[in-house]
């Protein structure tokens, strides 16, 4: 299990932490659950059919704009962000697929700042009530 | 002892489209297949916006409910049972079916007709047969032809199949 410091790709970034990639094995699944209990999130591993890998349970966390909880599937990543707004202190897990978290999260040898993600709406669709 | 060999196992997939939080979540599916729509109708699966800018979609597979993302796939196997798989994933179990709709064309072969009053054939054009999913088509290229309608189906024998052809050619009358 490889752990490695990320954080979002923009400059005004607000969250970061450890993050790992989930595999499609049962191993690597059991890895992640004892590393999100060092840090204090309570996470299960339960077997399903489909994958390889046991699937991976973490249950909901604090309000965030990511992802807390539910099942993480292979290839997915696991990061945990540390909270501590005055009110909450603690650990939440972020869970994103792979494609989204390297869109947004980056490594420490990876040197993008201020990506803005594209948004494509389709503006036509939002407004077919008013023709 | 009596060995076992497991039957082969046919799947259906759909890839989960990138709809944004401004989408309707049933927009941009690059195809619907019935026990999709279905499973929709039936509450197996359930759009959830989850706070990121895209929709999920929550598949209740096994007794559990899974969350399918975007570029994820939405598998229903030959049992009838609706799962989540990320692409490697059934790429190590399935062999994708070579697409069954696409037509497979012979190469041309040459049509002859007898030349009147003789035994003697002459090639008049090509001819080719194509086969899709749900018909054979002949496609047949005489030069000069202005007309032709197919007459019969002479006989199908051994694999050759013989039509017959009434025809105009330019010039005749």
């Amino acid at each position: 299990m490889e752990i490695k410091h990320y954080q979002e790709v923009p400059d005004h970034v607000l969250i970061h932490g450890d993050a790992v990639q989930v595999a499609d094995t049962t191993e690597s699944v059991v890895e992640i659950v004892q590393w999100l209990a060092e840090h204090g999130i309570v996470a299960y591993a339960s077997p399903q059919s489909g994958f390889l890998a046991a699937n991976l349970l973490i249950p909901e966390g604090i309000n965030s704009y990511y992802q807390t909880g539910g099942i993480v599937l292979p290839t997915d990543w696991v990061l945990i962000e540390k909270i501590d707004n005055g009110i909450n202190k603690g650990n939440r897990a972020v869970i994103l697929p792979d494609w989204d978290f390297n869109r947004r999260f980056r490594g420490p040898d990876d040197d993008r700042r201020g990506y803005r993600f594209p948004r494509t709406f389709d503006l036509s669709l939002r407004f077919d009530h008013l023709r | 002892m009596t060995q076992w060999i497991k039957k082969p196992e046919y799947a259906e997939s759909v890839v989960v489209p990138n709809n944004e939080f401004g989408d309707h979540p049933m927009h941009n599916w690059a195809e619907v297949p019935d026990w999709l729509q279905k499973a929709f109708d039936d509450r197996v699966i359930s759009p959830r916006f989850g706070g990121e800018d895209y929709w999920y979609y929550d598949v209740k597979s096994h007794g559990r409910t899974y969350p399918a993302s975007p570029d994820d796939l939405i598998v229903r196997d030959s049992h009838g049972h609706i799962d989540v798989r990320k692409k490697y994933s059934i790429e190590a179990e399935y062999d994708v079916v070579e697409d069954s709709t696409a037509e497979v064309t012979s190469p041309p072969v040459p049509v002859y007709l007898p030349r009147a009053w003789s035994s003697e054939l002459v090639q008049i054009g090509t001819a080719k047969l194509g086969v899709d999913n749900t018909q054979v088509i002949i496609t047949v290229d005489i030069p000069n032809l202005v007309d032709a309608r197919v007459g019969a189906v002479k006989r199908i024998l051994n694999g050759d199949l013989a039509l017959s052809f009434i025809m105009h050619e330019k010039g005749e009358v």
